[in-house]
């Protein structure tokens, strides 16, 4: 049984990013799509931190694509999710749901 | 037509941000800046990048430079330089009874494995620290701190230090054991792990 690791909340977003975007996941879509989704700036130097932190902690698998040039002639690297990162997923979201559930004062959007 | 990105701050990024991903990084970068971001949107994400780079490799230099402080300090003390020099010649004694070559080996085996024990200590505590350690790791960082080690001694025995106690004093004896433990980490830092992707999942 692997070690649990706990996800943060930016390595959270990180991992539905990379689910929503599939297979067309590398850096710049991925920091737009947190843009779009959480309403907040991040630079792609901090997503960047985020996906190694990943890789190391084994949630996550990278591999390097054709250079382009329009990007100078630099390859993209697209990142994708492994079973593992989707199992910490799915636990994060049965905890923050059990932990958001009776709690009255945040029910229909008030808070 | 767009113009170009800033050229310095391209340079910076493709050489001052550690690991595998700078040219992906860089990349991202450059795509941005070409589909309409500023000039000094690109030189705030580039200067992010370092620091954000850096400071992961930042604990490399403060755990040398903290057991390089420590180590110098208690050779410095006579009680500590007397423990030193005790241990040294306890360990070394069986070698003079010994017939040459055997005494040489010994010697020389001797002398290796006292200077590698700093080496291993600090390398122990840094992998600990990063929670990767593992024996290949660890053993190529052992033998590149080893090797810096032996290197950076023969070239300091052509240094007239001097019996002065000087700021530079300090700093010249214990410059071979901070080179060493920095390039015994760096050798061993970990390198990101290829997991098996899963595409297009659901919850």
């Amino acid at each position: 049984m692997p070690k649990r690791s706990y996800l943060g909340d930016f390595e959270l977003m990180v991992l539905l990013s990379l689910m929503r975007l599939g297979e067309g996941a590398y850096g710049v879509p991925i920091s737009r799509e947190i843009e779009e989704q959480s309403g907040r700036e991040v630079s792609v130097a901090t997503v960047y931190a985020a996906l190694e932190r990943l890789e190391d902690k084994g949630l996550v698998s990278s591999a390097l694509g054709e250079p382009t040039p329009e990007r100078g002639g630099r390859a993209k690297r697209y990142f994708h999710i492994t079973k593992r990162g989707l199992h910490e997923v799915r636990e994060a979201r049965k905890a923050l749901i059990n932990l958001w559930r009776g709690l009255k004062g945040l029910e229909g959007g008030r808070a | 037509m767009r113009s170009k990105p800033p050229a310095l701050a391209t340079w910076l990024v493709e050489h001052l941000v550690p690991g595998d991903k700078r040219e992906a990084l860089s990349g991202d970068l450059l795509e941005q800046f070409n589909q309409g971001r500023s000039a000094a949107w690109y030189w705030r994400q580039v200067l992010l990048a370092i620091l954000v780079g850096l400071s992961k490799e930042l604990l490399i230099l403060w755990v040398a430079l903290g057991a390089t402080t420590l180590s110098t300090w208690v050779f410095l003390q006579p009680w500590g330089h007397s423990a030193v020099a005790a241990g040294f010649q306890a360990i070394m004694r069986p070698g003079m009874t010994l017939a040459w070559p055997l005494s040489l080996i010994y010697t020389a085996g001797c002398f290796a494995v006292i200077n590698a024990l700093p080496v291993v200590a600090v390398l122990s505590l840094y992998l600990g620290l990063r929670r990767r350690l593992a024996l290949r790791r660890f053993l190529r960082g052992l033998v590149s701190g080893v090797f810096a080690l032996a290197l950076c001694m023969v070239m300091g025995w052509a240094v007239p230090f001097g019996r002065a106690r000087t700021p530079l004093h300090y700093v010249a004896i214990s410059l071979p054991l901070f080179v060493s433990l920095l390039f015994s980490m760096w050798t061993a830092r970990p390198n990101e792990e290829r997991k098996i992707a899963v595409w297009n999942v659901d919850l």
